[in-house]
């Protein structure tokens, strides 16, 4: 019976088990089915809309404004054609490309948005629930009364707030990657502070105080990064409702200016009224996109809500069949 | 069923007492929050009428609505004016705030509550369903279904079901509440309770109560359908859990049938959690309503303070807003009555 | 044989009272009064590697008024033995064999007659008591739940008296019938699941590890109780645990399980005095008394149920392994009353299959 194992599979052995130390990634290995599906269409969505995004200069075959090109004009409500893939506005622009650049203006909020909550959110939320005192509970009981309240109206309010400080900056991205932004922070310190909360009860967290770390030192290497598991989760759900809010800005008219940048929410608002003409080009399209691009987030997000959470993990088992027995197995009576 | 035993009754109601005083705190912060940021916007007065009234007019606008008092004594008289029911009055066509809340608020209430119960009878069967056929075919059916009205935005939704229903097929009412006629005719109906369902049926002509459903029947499904893909999803969840438990296997060993341990045992455990979320998708919804009053030119709060925004009428969306945060913090706390009263433990 | 399908009949409206729909089976002979008798009884359940062969080849007997305690370490498949007794399998799970309650053979019983069993004819006792209980429901609603489905005829006053009667029988006091299980402690929780067991007189019990999760003096009390229902109701009782002493105190006979397989079987008088496998040697020798002057383990590990050592599955541990015993699964030996599946019992072995399995050889697969 040989012990020594060649050197090749020890190095493989070992490789294995690295990866397996990620967390999660052998959870993901085990999934199936459904889950896996849900998490590849998901992560082919957000790629394609990235892509779309990063390269809307090359792709989009006209300005989002453009609404003639070699000095002719376009024509205004024109059905899908060859020359206009999705069709053209009342203002004449071309409805394929407004879509495109939409992406992009889509993508820039949302990356800000996510990005700034992130950082106010998440420290916030672990020196929140690690120090406790006043400024724990006033702070959860700001975010829980923010928490509570429609999101839109938030934002709303939020805008006009920004817009009305500095007009200049009215309808620009930064200003609604804010209002995006302090609406969503509460959702992020929440779930931050509760995981450090939970952390900070859990028994290698007093050993380590026990043994004399420092606060900083026990928040960072323990608390922190146990608790930073759950944010990808709730970046990728979040950042769905974002965009669904962005839109919804959009469409009420609180977003982006549309001299500055398309933004799918403010055509769909447009397309109302083409809607009783019976013109359905104008809405569909940019809706899809929208429909899209969330459902793409959204589905990465719930597989990862789902991998991590043991209850819910789907793991492929096979049916067990008895193999016939064998008389000297059997035991006699 | 008998009458619970005294320490039950007492401890729920010491329970409420607590509750009931929380809200007051979340209530005044939320208040707080939104005065503070309306005068963010620096003077309502100047936005709304800048530029079109001389400045001594505007001057005394300003005084009149008290806008040159110190900040904090302003605040003061906000708080108590709260306190008495007095929102404020609108800058622009003067009306008190707080019965254009009463009479758009209906509107919106009315909206609401259908989509919430379009919400409630999709959503919550559904997701036992789902549980029930867990990964076969109508759970993934199910689920796709679920984020897919998630991920639809509410207006997009709304469009697409005036484009077949109402272009296409003519079967329905593209917006409003209610045909002209209809709307005239039951204005004067006394008591008035401005949501048209009711109104119609005292009024007492079917046709009208027809033409108020027929109205109501797609801007509460473009509402409700999204959170009740919220509600299955939830509703799978909780029950795939509770089906795991201890009592459910328990349930099973006194031999139970598998349809009642999940009835009784499975799923109403399951529905502890699904309440509380409720509340927060009252939220939700409310958000959605205002788009989907945009959307079906539905004459409610939403539309409402929309219009006012447009209008830069500060002064009325301030005291909108802090309605909506009062109806928010009281809705959290009837949340929090239903569950004490669902799940003994919660009391103790 | 895969699991049965469900089917979809419309037993629930047939007011079957107590009488429950029997398909004669044939049976084998001699066996009048024997409650309960499973021969050769495998559950195999699905796992990520494979299946896991928890029990594998059990055959015992169970008689009225008689404990049987079944120990083994954690993991030796006990839990897995008891579910699959009652019924109560995981999904993907596959049973075969012969498990017969009172004539009727249950592994061919549709799935509706097994659940009708449950609870009346068959009861079970689990480990925890704090979260058996459903959190929403007070003490008399799982009591009137459990009898109208087993005795639909029953009247409300008639299912309130007997739960009272099985409640009081267990030291629970009518004034708390209406309380909910939160305001009960562990103790009390566990008194009334056994109420619960019992309201319908089974004639067999499961009782899984019952005061695991309890303190000692709760588990005295316990333990009489369950003295008490053999006595009474004339019950077989199947009492898991892993603690010998528990073994000693309340059963009067024992199966010592290892590895999905019972190794050695009898009255515990005699197991105690003279225990014949080497596990249950190993066992017995690792107790804890207080002329206990070294700490004894085994050495090794309980080894794996997907992939199990070959024949006899305790020779990776056992410190007289044979050479045959890692070639051939040993038979039983010994008589009626105390058996033991052990080669070292045997009179017919070759030189060559005494040789002792070489050390090299046991560390390898300890490793394994």
């Amino acid at each position: 019976m040989t012990t020594a194992l060649p050197e090749s599979s020890q190095t493989e052995i070992v490789r294995e088990q690295r990866l397996t130390r990620i967390p999660g990634l052998a959870a993901l290995r085990a999934t199936a089915g459904f889950q896996r599906g849900m998490l590849l269409v998901g992560a082919l969505l957000v790629l394609m809309f990235v892509v779309i995004a990063i390269f809307a200069p090359w792709i989009a075959p006209y300005g989002f404004n453009q609404n003639s090109a070699n000095g002719v004009d376009f024509p205004t409500l024109a059905p899908p054609s060859a020359q206009h893939w999705f069709g053209t506005t009342v203002s004449g622009t071309d409805v394929f490309s407004r879509v495109i650049w939409g992406a992009r203006t889509a993508l820039e909020v949302i990356v800000l948005a996510v990005a700034l909550s992130i950082v106010v959110g998440v420290p916030l939320g672990l020196i929140s629930g690690y120090r406790g005192g006043w400024l724990d509970r006033a702070l959860v009981l700001i975010t829980d009364a923010l928490f509570a309240f429609p999101t839109l109206l938030l934002a709303i309010v939020i805008s006009i707030a920004i817009a009305s400080g500095q007009s200049s900056a009215a309808g620009g991205i930064v200003s609604t990657a804010i209002a995006i932004t302090v609406v969503y922070v509460p959702q992020y310190f929440r779930v931050v502070r509760n995981a450090t909360v939970a952390a900070r009860e859990e028994p290698y967290v007093e050993a380590a105080r026990a043994l004399g770390a420092p606060p900083r030192v026990v928040m960072v290497r323990y608390v922190f990064a146990n608790v930073v598991q759950t944010v990808p989760v709730i970046a990728t759900l979040n950042a769905g409702d974002a965009i669904l809010t962005l839109a919804g800005l959009g469409f009420l008219g609180f977003g982006i200016e549309p001299s500055s940048a398309a933004e799918w929410g403010y055509d769909l608002n447009k397309s109302l009224s083409d809607a009783a003409a019976g013109i359905w080009w104008t809405g569909l399209f940019p809706g899809l996109a929208i429909v899209l691009i969330v459902l793409g987030v959204t589905l990465v997000g719930e597989s990862l809500n789902d991998v991590l959470n043991p209850v819910l993990r789907t793991t492929k088992l096979p049916r067990v069949v008895l193999p016939r027995r064998r008389p000297e197995s059997a035991a006699s009576s | 069923m008998a009458a619970t035993t005294k320490s039950s009754s007492g401890s729920l109601r010491t329970y409420l007492i607590t509750r009931l005083l929380l809200v007051i705190p979340m209530i005044w912060v939320l208040v707080t929050l939104v005065f503070f940021v309306m005068r963010v916007i620096g003077d309502p007065i100047e936005s709304a009428f800048g530029g079109r009234l001389p400045a001594d007019q505007i001057a005394i606008r300003r005084h009149n609505a008290g806008l040159d008092r110190p900040l904090l004594s302003q605040y003061w008289d906000y708080l108590v004016g709260l306190l008495h029911g007095d929102f404020g009055r609108t800058l622009t066509d003067n009306q008190r705030v707080s019965s254009v809340i009463i009479t758009k608020g209906a509107a919106t209430l009315e909206l609401t509550f259908w989509a919430l119960i379009v919400a409630l009878s999709v959503g919550i069967p559904l997701g036992r369903v789902a549980a029930r056929y867990r990964d076969r075919p109508p759970d993934v059916v199910l689920r796709l279904s679920a984020i897919l009205a998630y991920a639809t935005p509410v207006f997009f939704l709304g469009l697409l079901l005036q484009l077949l229903f109402a272009i296409k097929l003519g079967w329905l009412p593209a917006s409003g509440r209610a045909s002209t006629n209809v709307e005239i005719a039951i204005q004067n109906v006394s008591p008035k309770t401005n949501i048209y369902l009711i109104d119609a049926i005292l009024y007492g002509d079917p046709s009208y109560v027809i033409d108020v459903i027929k109205h109501a029947i797609l801007p509460a499904i473009t509402l409700g359908l999204l959170t009740a893909g919220v509600f299955l999803r939830l509703v799978r969840v909780n029950v795939l859990q509770t089906m795991r438990s201890d009592y459910v296997e328990a349930a099973r060993a006194r031999g139970v049938p598998e349809r009642r341990v999940m009835r009784k045992h499975a799923f109403r455990n399951a529905m502890i959690p699904v309440v509380t979320v409720m509340g927060l998708q009252i939220a939700v919804l409310l958000s959605g309503a205002v788009l989907t009053e945009r959307t079906f030119e539905w004459q409610g709060l939403g539309n409402a303070i929309a219009d006012y925004i447009i209008k830069r009428d500060y002064l009325a969306v301030q005291g909108i807003v802090t309605a909506v945060a009062v109806v928010v913090a009281i809705i959290s706390f009837l949340i929090d009555v239903i569950a004490a009263i669902i799940d003994p433990r919660v009391r103790y | 044989m895969s699991e049965l399908r469900r089917r979809r009949s419309r037993d629930d409206q047939d007011a079957s009272v107590t009488a429950i729909e029997i398909e004669a089976v044939q049976t084998g002979p001699g066996d009048t009064g024997d409650i309960l008798r499973v021969r050769d009884l495998r559950i195999w359940y699905a796992g990520t590697k494979g299946p896991v062969q928890a029990v594998d080849g059990v055959s015992l007997t169970f008689r009225p008024g008689e404990v049987l305690g079944l120990v083994g370490e954690s993991g030796c498949g006990k839990s897995t033995l008891g579910r699959g007794l009652m019924g109560l399998l995981p999904r993907g799970a596959a049973i075969d064999g012969e498990l017969v309650f009172a004539g009727t053979d249950l592994l061919r019983l549709p799935p509706k007659q097994r659940e009708k069993l449950r609870g009346a004819g068959m009861g079970l006792i689990f480990q925890e008591p704090m979260t058996r209980l459903d959190p929403l429901m007070r003490i008399s609603d799982h009591f009137t739940e459990e009898l109208k489905v087993h005795e639909p005829g029953l009247s409300r006053k008639e299912a309130r008296e007997r739960a009272l009667e099985a409640l009081r029988a267990l030291g629970i006091p009518p004034t708390r019938y209406r309380n909910y299980p939160h305001e009960f402690s562990g103790g009390m929780r566990q008194r009334i699941m056994i109420a619960l067991a019992l309201a319908l007189r089974p004639k067999f019990i499961v009782a899984d590890e019952p005061t695991t999760a309890l303190d000692v003096l709760v588990e005295a009390q316990i333990l009489r109780i369950l003295a008490d229902i053999r006595v009474r109701f004339s019950a077989a009782i199947l009492l898991i645990t892993h603690n010998l002493g528990i073994v000693a105190e309340a059963c009067d006979r024992v199966a010592v399980m290892y590895a999905g397989k019972i190794v050695e079987q009898g009255p515990v008088r005699e197991i105690f005095a003279e225990p014949r496998h080497p596990y249950t040697q190993a066992l017995l020798r690792s107790t804890i008394s207080l002329t206990t002057q070294a700490l004894h383990s085994i050495p090794g590990a309980p080894p794996d149920l997907v992939d199990p050592p070959p024949a006899c599955r305790f020779h990776p541990r056992c410190p007289h392994a044979m050479h045959v015993c890692a070639t051939r699964q040993p038979p039983q030996f010994g008589e009626s009353g105390h058996v033991a599946d052990c080669w070292l019992l045997s009179d017919h072995l070759t030189v060559a299959d005494r040789q002792p399995l070489r050390r090299a050889e046991v560390a390898v697969a300890d490793e394994a």
